[in-house]
């Protein structure tokens, strides 16, 4: 057969294959070249290529000398990259999903597409007309099939993975389907082509003419070869004959096509078809989309999500190894990059992120982890975010906890928090840390716009839309019930420390005075509120039930919304 | 009685010894405790946004409620986040509806009366006293623990009810007995630890660590006490920023769940203490 499919195509075939294969290839060096020379994070002097390379070499020789390790890493590549039992524990049907990807895949991979180097190789006597390869590979068939069919039932209807999935995503399942859908395919299509039929006879077969007819008549009433425009005249002995001719010529080669338990009943749906199918060699067709549709895939592979296939088992195996405990700075760095390339969007750091739900509040995509590392890959290998982007990103990554979920959930193996250290460290560089602390750098440079204490307070008349609003709120309300008395100002410990309560904004009962009169301004500029320990001792020593630290909360909040809209 | 352990984001990474010292007590006590996918509890966006803290703390209190659990906090800003955000949500209808708005679209649905438990008022108001006495084998006698309160957890006491006497709480001490240590009576016990500041004022925040950890040796304590991961983690900063002046060695700050565990003889040192010292 292998010979047969060259034949047919055999110009596009060399061809499509060479360039496919020259794409992977460099694309997969230009990778490779990547994780040792780019990096996340702060640029840090020392950090060469060749440093990069000459630390990972000598982590590697350390883990080949010590026979512990070897074991550990054997144990990685069993339960984590062969078997995926993480995932497992995780979620059952994602776990399902991905072994009927990863198991159906390898499968056709390697006895299939590589069938000259692997299936040839091991089983004496193999074809892929024989049983049980091509009942197997059925088999194989079906499980991408029914993985693919989960992965977009979870992406459609699991509402977090559908905030995060992207053309991307789907294209990759789009493309794994068409390769499966064009094999199966090309299997039925070849059950039913005479075309076919006529060239195994010729090639394999060795009979007079007059013996065609029964031989025909058995493959057509039994195997559902269809020959149109021809009657073929089925008699009892007719068969029988045909029988025979069929057990010498072709059983040894060719097992009974019904073992093709998908492929089969699809011959049978294109019955209908077959005098067009067969006229026009629609066979021939179809290999042609079949193999384009998987060299297709493998010059994609090296630029998209597929690339994980050779990155995710070595994160698997640094994370089974190291854990989060990389003891180099060096591989450090090295490793940010390539964990970036092990990521598949599979979605379980935002399905499971501590502050996830944000994102329904602030509407920033950078919440969720997963949007983040795709962001930081391609910033990494050359496209950069423009500043808006980029002070959203800011925003969306401070909100962050830290608390290390993702790395401990991530199915491969990714160690996310270095990462978001990294970017964090990156990001206060470039001065745009947390909003927060950029809000404190904001309110000092008005400090130094503010007339001194000499000039008399002007207190503007009408009616504040801040002091309105707090008005509103239940707990801020409470603040037209201040009489002065000072209690909060002398209970406070910033006050305490500080000593300072003449500077207008220093002291709390200041600030709630100034809300009484009106002044949002001067109230929420209040040094006092941005030094504020929130420990709660003034409101809970307020006789008037004035709730202090909410209000300042609520007047921080204010200035976060006037400088960052949310 | 089961509870679902609520260990806070700052255990995942910085104080990994929390939780794992705090399951090793209870499971002593024959408290069962289950592990819920809790999130944020809303404390760290609270001066960004009300309503981001409103959803991140009710939602937490959704899932607790959609297994029919307690929850179990061992931070005390946790536990005052949880606290806090279930009062606002029950006082503003308006906020009830957006938050239970929002969480509808992940199948959560919060209507109150899940119970919020701290480590300290769980065993002190839900074990029995007998029980704690029993278990511990290995009766810390001699030591004397600064028992370093937490802010979050004690005020505003309306809404916390964490002890009897928000002005003069005895909660602390009355556990640390128990354990056979004897709890020094600390000047700066209810004082803030800064951590809120960190970052932000990092000198005023770090004065108040310092303050803390100077006032606790001279009062003659032996270790430093606390039941909140923000408070460690500020005693943590502050031992390094004490180590790096190189005036002095500070005494050991630990973990409230590691100085049961000791008594009970589930843990041989302060976890993480001795290899920083």
């Amino acid at each position: 057969m292998p010979l047969y499919d060259l034949l047919t195509g055999f110009n596009l075939y060399t061809w499509s294959f060479s360039i496919a294969s020259a794409v992977f290839c460099i694309g997969i060096i230009y990778r490779i070249i990547g994780f040792f020379r780019l990096s996340i994070g702060p640029e840090r002097t020392g950090f060469t290529t060749t440093s990069r390379i000459k630390a990972f070499l000598f982590g590697l020789s350390g883990i080949l000398v010590s026979p512990v390790r070897i074991l550990h890493l054997f144990k990685a590549v069993i339960l984590d990259v062969v078997l995926q039992l993480p995932l497992m524990r995780q979620n059952f049907l994602k776990w399902f999903m991905h072994i009927c990807i990863y198991w159906g895949f390898a499968g056709l991979f390697f006895f299939h597409a590589l069938e000259g180097y692997v299936s040839e190789v091991i089983f004496p006597g193999y074809q892929s007309t024989l049983s049980p390869f091509m009942f197997l590979r059925n088999i194989a068939g079906v499980m991408v099939m029914v993985g693919v069919g989960i992965a977009i039932y979870r992406r459609k209807t699991n509402f977090r993975l559908k905030q995060i999935s992207r053309h991307p995503d789907y294209l990759a399942i789009a493309m794994l389907g068409l390769i499966m859908i064009s094999g199966f395919g090309l299997e039925a299509a070849k059950i039913i082509s005479s075309g076919v039929f006529y060239d195994m006879v010729e090639e394999y077969g060795s009979l007079d003419e007059e013996e065609l007819p029964a031989l025909k008549a058995v493959w057509q009433e039994e195997f559902n070869v269809q020959f149109p425009g021809e009657i073929i005249q089925v008699t009892p002995e007719l068969m029988e004959e045909g029988r025979i001719l069929n057990e010498d010529n072709c059983t040894v080669c060719h097992s009974n096509p019904k073992e093709a338990f998908v492929s089969y009943p699809l011959s049978i749906a294109m019955k209908p078809v077959a005098g067009f199918f067969n006229k026009n060699r629609i066979d021939a067709l179809i290999l042609k989309i079949h193999f384009l549709s998987c060299f297709l895939a493998l010059a994609y592979l090296p630029f998209s999500k597929f690339l994980h296939i050779l990155t995710t088992p070595v994160s698997l195996m640094i994370s089974g190894l190291a854990g989060q405990q990389i003891k180099r700075d060096e591989n450090k760095a090295t490793r940010r990059v390539f964990d970036l390339s092990a990521c598949t969007q599979c979605g379980t750091c935002t399905s499971h992120c501590a502050v996830g739900p944000l994102y329904e509040i602030f509407d920033n995509p950078w919440v969720f982890p997963s949007e983040r590392v795709t962001r930081i890959r391609e910033s990494a290998w050359g496209r950069p975010m423009d500043p808006e982007s980029r002070d959203a990103f800011s925003q969306g990554s401070f909100i962050c906890t830290m608390c290390n979920k993702c790395s401990q959930l991530c199915p491969a193996g990714l160690d996310l928090q270095d990462i978001w250290k990294a970017t964090r460290d990156q990001l206060e560089v470039e001065s745009l840390p947390d909003p927060v602390i950029r809000i404190r750098e904001l309110l000092k440079k008005h400090d130094s716009e503010k007339p001194g204490l000499d000039t008399p307070l002007v207190i503007k008349p009408g009616k504040n839309p801040v002091v309105e609003s707090l008005k509103k709120s239940f707990q801020a309300a409470t603040f037209s019930n201040c009489y002065t008395c000072l209690t909060c100002t002398n209970s406070c410990p910033v006050v305490a420390v500080t000593g300072e309560t003449r500077e207008f904004g220093s002291a709390p009962h200041q600030v709630i005075h100034a809300l009484v009169l009106g002044q949002a301004e001067l109230a929420k500029d209040a040094s006092i509120v941005w030094n504020c320990l929130t420990c709660y001792k003034c409101q809970e020593n307020c006789p008037q039930g004035v709730r202090i630290t909410d209000i300042f909360y609520q007047l921080k909040n204010i200035v976060h919304h006037q400088e960052f809209g949310i | 009685m089961k509870y679902a352990l609520f260990s806070g984001c700052r255990t995942g990474f910085d104080i990994p010894q929390h939780p794992k010292s705090a399951k090793a007590v209870l499971s002593r006590l024959n408290v069962e405790v289950e592990e819920l996918d809790f999130g944020c509890c809303g404390y760290p966006v609270k001066e960004k946004n009300l309503d981001a803290f409103l959803l991140l703390a009710i939602r937490n209190l959704a899932i607790a409620q959609a297994h029919n659990l307690p929850v179990l906090t061992l931070c005390k800003c946790c536990f005052g986040s949880l606290k806090q955000a279930e009062y606002h949500f029950k006082n503003d209808p308006d906020k009830q509806a957006m938050i239970n708005w929002l969480l509808q679209k992940e199948g959560l649905y919060y209507d109150g009366g899940v119970k919020i438990h701290h480590m300290l008022t769980l065993l002190d108001r839900e074990i029995d006293e007998d029980l704690i006495r029993q278990s511990i084998t290995r009766p810390l006698d001699g030591i004397k623990v600064a028992p370093s309160y937490g802010c979050h957890a004690l005020r505003p006491s309306t809404i916390t009810g964490f002890d009897d006497r928000p002005d003069a709480p005895t909660i602390f001490e009355r556990i640390i007995t128990l354990t056979g240590a004897e709890p020094v009576n600390w000047s700066k016990r209810l004082e803030c630890c800064g951590n809120p500041l960190l970052d932000k004022n990092t000198p005023l925040g770090e004065g108040f660590i310092l303050t803390k950890y100077e006032t606790a040796e001279q009062e003659g304590a032996d270790i430093i006490c606390t039941a909140c991961n923000y408070c460690h983690m500020q005693f943590e900063h502050g031992r390094e920023l004490i180590l790096k002046s190189g005036s002095t060695t500070p005494i050991p700050a630990i973990l409230l769940t590691q100085l049961l565990a000791r008594a009970m003889g589930l843990e041989k040192g302060w976890t993480g203490v001795e290899t920083a010292a």
